[in-house]
């Protein structure tokens, strides 16, 4: 199945997090700890930052 | 902070709050016109945005202003062009900016309720995808224009955040734009609906278009209002960091300061009748600026076209010194007469007359608006409109009526 353009721009700050935050790196720990940024309310905010602009 | 320009944000913060000040504040609403008197062009500042800034320093070096609107043209157009949308394009002279309507939604019953369940994932899954070709095709592609489109507003931001720190201290002249508000309501009437569709859309569908109006603010204006408020604070790194942890930690709201000021320019209402004004725009438009006006701040809000004493009249709702009321095409003494008790309000100053007019014929026009205006303050002055290109105005009338401004407008 295609996928969303949400899931794009999700899986590429995820990419990004993991890349340059080593914390990210540690097996099964990382992963979660990244579950919970990605779900967090700062990075809510960010779609809505990136929405605001994107609607102009 | 030089003492001069601490005078200025003095004179601005008192004359916002509707209270007399040592003189008549002026301000700057130049647009891309600066990019033309500076002798740059939009595809210039696209690529080096410190270009953008150099060119609005000459103006505020030239032309004498309390405050300026901005350090430069406040759309991102890199950002666009990375997503392969024209939004945002230059007339053939390369300085002024247009805005092409572009309307991607299309308004049925179905899209209203995907919008109103869920505003984000609908503008990010239906809308972005629409608008932006580059948001097409392999998810390679895609990511490239996310890039591409971030590269372009990173550059926007760092001629922006640069420019508001830079020019003061350059200039002796602070910038007046503490935030930015586009209303829910002008949401669907500039960038999803149109002018046509948002039209039919107020008959076809109102109730729809109401819950669509109240989504727009409860998930998306409450929150990118955060956003914006750090331009409010930026001269103020503590409270910055602050409102940093208690917005992104705790989901908090931001404490703001009365001055500089949230901008605002509202679009739909001078094409509404006051019945379809007071049900689908002032409910959202009034909650918006209650919003800013509780994390302290004051809201600048353009009324682009001519509102009306019945639409204006709405205003006395507002806790008074709440916002100020910048006139367009509305009578600004008539509006003074009527809300002067109320709320500060800012404008006076017709481009057609700067372009047209004698000196001598702007020099009067100011006088007499000066005489009506200034008497108990909460009176700033500036053109109507926003200059757009060089030929928008005559920069010697410019020049001369913002110098005899300065000297008539003392209290």
């Amino acid at each position: 199945m295609e996928k969303k353009f949400s899931d794009i721009i999700a899986d590429a700050l995820r990419d990004v997090l993991k890349k340059f935050i080593p914390v990210f790196w540690v097996p099964v720990i990382g992963d979660r700890l990244l579950d919970k940024v990605m779900n967090s309310y700062a990075v809510s905010l960010l779609w809505k930052g990136w929405v605001m602009i994107s609607l102009m | 902070m030089s003492k001069v320009t601490k005078e200025k944000i003095q004179r601005m913060t008192l004359a916002g709050q509707n209270k007399i000040p040592d003189r008549v504040p002026i301000t700057s609403q130049i647009e891309t016109f600066a990019y033309g008197y500076g002798g740059t062009t939009i595809a210039e500042v696209k690529k080096h945005p410190l270009k953008g800034v150099a060119a609005f320093k000459k103006c505020y070096e030239d032309i004498y202003f309390d405050g300026f609107f901005e350090p430069i043209f406040v759309h991102p157009f890199a950002f666009f062009d990375g997503l392969g949308a024209d939004s945002y394009f230059a007339s053939d002279d390369g300085v002024t900016a247009q805005h092409a309507e572009i309307a991607p939604m299309e308004g049925t019953e179905e899209e209203y309720r995907q919008l109103i369940a869920d505003p984000t994932k609908f503008f990010l899954d239906v809308i972005n995808p629409r608008k932006f070709p580059n948001l097409n095709g392999p998810e390679a592609g895609q990511r490239k224009a996310i890039v591409d489109a971030l590269k372009g507003a990173g550059g926007f931001m760092i001629g922006m955040g640069g420019g508001n720190v830079a020019l003061p201290i350059l200039t002796d002249t602070p910038g007046f734009m503490g935030g930015f508000i586009e209303m829910p309501y002008d949401n669907i009437f500039d960038f999803l609906r149109g002018f046509r569709g948002s039209s039919i859309d107020m008959r076809r569908h109102p109730e729809l278009l109401l819950e669509a109006t109240e989504a727009i603010y409860e998930t998306y204006t409450r929150e990118c209002e955060k956003f914006y408020s750090f331009l409010n604070v930026l001269s103020n790194p503590p409270q910055m960091l602050k409102n940093a942890y208690n917005i992104f930690i705790k989901g908090g709201e931001p404490k703001c300061f009365p001055f500089p000021w949230f901008f605002n320019p509202t679009h739909a209402p001078s094409f509404m009748n006051q019945q379809q004004y007071e049900k689908f725009y002032w409910p959202t438009y009034k909650k918006t600026l209650e919003l800013v006006h509780s994390y302290g701040a004051i809201t600048c809000t353009l009324l682009e076209g001519e509102w009306g004493a019945e639409k204006l009249e709405l205003f006395k709702d507002l806790e008074p010194a709440s916002v100020i009321l910048y006139v367009e095409n509305d009578d600004i003494c008539a509006v003074k007469k009527q809300l002067g008790d109320y709320h500060a309000f800012m404008g006076g100053m017709p481009i057609s007359l700067l372009k047209s007019g004698t000196k001598k014929e702007c020099l009067e026009h100011t006088m007499h608006v000066f005489d009506e205006c200034a008497p108990g303050g909460g009176f700033i002055f500036t053109t109507d409109k926003s200059l757009l290109s060089t030929d928008d105005c005559n920069p010697t009338n410019l020049i001369a009526v913002n110098d005899f401004a300065h000297a008539y407008g003392v209290y």
